[in-house]
């Protein structure tokens, strides 16, 4: 309860639960303020643009969930002005050669492009058979062949891919954060003696334990206040990325095997450490591990890489909740990296047990982990 | 293994600890070397020793901090255990306390923390906080008392849960005159309520009139134990103190050593047998002194004496 008290008096923390709510009610709120999920488009047009061809291709996109709006101008320099200005994001004009011409600011995929040249050149095959005395009828048929249909069969991947980049930004944080709480409390309580008096009253693992469980419970508190507004809409219905709710879920037990691994590791470091200040080099290997993994981690998500890393319980509560989100994950990869989070939380608890009780009573200089589990005293 | 020592001659009573042959190593190096001895309560016990001798260790092997390699440690006859020491008090060297915490709050949780009721160590805490002159500073945060009112923030700590055992390590370190006045005062009328002590010191001189029992160590070792006053009587040694800084020629050799010459004063530790008056006359004629006497040793001067007397045994 002390450890949890302590932790809530700190400005860094109140920073990062700050930051993780305000992220929350930004996912919430924006959507909300952005209305629709449709994609808008404007695009500046001149006089000579014949008026059928914005009109199909208004109607085009917005069967592609693509809002057009246009932008009468006087002039095609005056459009190109607009686009280049960014007061725009496109422009259709007639150039100097009578052709239609598509004004785009820099070079880029976008779907507004490929509907306008759908669209002229639907027109200009017109104008080819109306020349070849095609039938009416027969170019009217032709007009109306619908495009080859598009089905997007995993809808909900785009959200669950945020979800987990976020989650995963959350964990790296709150696990530094907490690290560091945690490794410079052990130093402290070492440096002052602290620990002494507390060993007379309790034995070393009630001590570390009772620490690791305080911060990891302030950790969750944390998460689950800060993802609170994104429960909320998903409970009333909101507009939400699809995905987001079952990521969190099914990320839970990483997120707290992670944490409590990470934190009995952070206080064991902490625990090498002489002086209070030490603390924050005493565990900076662990820091160093957690950036290596995330960056790894980021480019290799699909790969046998990832795989590997979303069994291995260090790496495993940044990768497989990623993993998850994107199906990659298979079910014997989720079940196992489960088992090997069970066994690492275990592990973790007894080595830092050891190296805890053993490191908190030799004083006078910074220790060496190698040095502590080879010698009992 | 060494038996424990008889300090005070006297048969255990309630709250009595008992250490026997208690060694510890680290590495290669023998820091507590079967170690034995007793405190009785009401009694004021000091473990004595210069920096190292292994004080520090011991009383982590008390409170199971270490375990110890050898040797037992019982408490009212019985091996000590968790619960016996919920009912012990211990003060480290260092500061021992959250200096981000308020005084009132760190008292009443470490209180709790040896099972007393949240009102009930509230109570202790504030009683204890006047007591020892620190009742307006309840509130405070510990960071933002002076050195001496920390002290006294610590000791409460130790006390605060009303131990029958209070173990003070090295409690007079850095202490100024009126410090340790007043933390001498809290040690005897801690014994005088029938509870039992143990602190410990390398300033033996500064704790000399304080101590009734001691056990002087060196090295992980007791090199003498007893009661000091019995110690003393039992001493053939005879100190002649005066004031003035005498030089080697100032007495015969046959009259003993030069001891200690500081600020002004001069111990002579006379041979067996010499005539006090004898030397004394010989020094006034060469100095004019306002004040002798004829002294039992001090702590200092007995401790150099019993390792003295451990090394010759030893070679």
């Amino acid at each position: 309860m002390r450890e949890i008290t302590e932790t809530l008096r700190k400005k860094s923390f109140w920073i990062t639960a700050a930051a993780l709510l305000l992220a929350s009610l930004a996912l919430v709120i924006i959507p909300e303020l952005i209305g629709d999920s449709n994609d808008k488009v404007s695009i500046a047009t001149t006089p000579d643009v014949p008026t059928d061809v914005v009109d199909q291709v208004t109607e085009l996109a917005a069967a592609l969930d693509v809002t057009i709006t246009t932008d009468a101008q006087s002039t095609t320099q005056q459009a190109r002005q607009r686009v280049i200005d960014g007061d725009t994001d496109f422009g259709l004009v007639v150039a100097a050669d009578e052709q239609l011409t598509i004004l785009q600011r820099t070079e880029g995929a976008t779907v507004v492009v490929p509907i306008i040249q759908e669209v002229t050149r639907q027109r200009a095959a017109q104008q080819v058979y109306a020349d070849a005395s095609v039938d009416d009828s027969v170019i009217a048929d032709l007009a109306s062949i619908a495009p080859t249909p598009v089905e997007v069969v995993d809808t909900a991947r785009d959200g669950r891919q945020g979800a987990a980049f976020g989650l995963t930004i959350v964990m790296y944080l709150m696990i530094v954060l907490l690290s560091n709480i945690i490794a410079t409390s052990v130093a402290t309580e070492k440096a002052n003696r602290v620990s002494e008096v507390l060993l007379a009253v309790a034995p070393t693992r009630s001590l570390l334990f009772g620490k690791v469980i305080g911060m990891a419970a302030l950790g969750t508190a944390t998460i689950v206040v800060g993802a609170l507004p994104i429960v909320v809409r998903t409970l009333v219905g909101g507009d939400m990325p699809d995905g987001l709710g079952v990521t969190l879920a099914s990320s839970a037990p990483w997120f707290l095997g992670g944490i409590v691994i990470y934190l009995l590791a952070s206080a064991m470091l902490g625990s090498l450490a002489d002086r209070t200040e030490e603390a924050g080099s005493a565990v900076a290997p662990l820091t160093m591990l957690l950036v290596a993994v995330y960056v790894v981690s980021v480019s290799t998500l699909e790969t046998l890489v990832g795989a590997a890393l979303s069994i291995i319980p260090i790496s495993s509560p940044i990768v497989m909740p990623a993993r998850i989100a994107i199906g990659a994950a298979t079910t014997i990869e989720i079940v196992a990296s489960l088992v090997c989070l069970a066994i690492g939380v275990v592990a973790a608890a007894r080595l830092a047990n050891l190296v805890y009780a053993r490191a908190l009573v030799r004083t006078g200089k910074r220790l060496r982990l190698i040095d502590v589990l080879r010698t009992p005293r | 293994m060494m038996e424990s020592t008889a300090v005070d001659g006297h048969e255990s009573t309630g709250n009595t600890l008992h250490i026997s042959g208690v060694s510890q190593s680290f590495s290669e190096r023998h820091v507590l070397d079967d170690l034995g001895f007793s405190v009785r309560p009401g009694r004021v016990t000091g473990l004595l020793g210069p920096n190292g001798a292994g004080k520090t260790t011991l009383m982590r092997v008390l409170f199971g901090v270490i375990e110890p390699d050898a040797g037992t440690i019982s408490w009212n006859g019985q091996p000590v255990d968790a619960s016996a020491r919920r009912n012990w008090g211990y003060m480290p060297q260092e500061r021992g306390l959250y200096t981000e915490m308020r005084v009132l709050d760190h008292l009443v949780w470490l209180a709790r923390l040896h099972g007393i009721d949240k009102a009930v160590a509230k109570g202790h805490a504030e009683g204890l906080l006047a007591e020892l002159g620190l009742g307006d500073r309840a509130r405070d945060r510990i960071r933002d008392l002076s050195g001496g009112m920390a002290q006294r923030v610590q000791l409460a700590a130790a006390m605060v849960h009303q131990p029958e055992f209070l173990v003070l390590d090295e409690p007079f370190s850095g202490l100024d005159p009126t410090a340790v006045q007043f933390l001498s005062r809290v040690i005897t009328d801690h014994v005088a309520a029938g509870r039992s002590l143990l602190f410990s010191s390398h300033q033996l001189d500064l704790v000399e009139d304080l101590c009734e029992t001691i056990v002087m160590i060196n090295h992980g070792k007791v090199v003498m134990a007893g009661e000091l006053a019995a110690l003393r009587s039992a001493s053939t040694e005879r100190y002649l103190q005066v004031d003035a800084e005498l030089a080697p020629e100032d007495i015969l050799p046959t009259d003993g050593d030069i001891v200690t010459v500081a600020a002004s004063v001069t111990r002579v530790r006379l041979a067996p047998g010499t005539d006090a008056g004898e030397v004394l006359d010989r020094i006034r004629t060469r100095h004019h002194l306002h004040s002798f006497a004829v002294d039992q040793p001090r702590l200092s001067e007995m401790f150099l004496a019993a390792l003295s007397s451990d090394q010759e045994a030893t070679h």
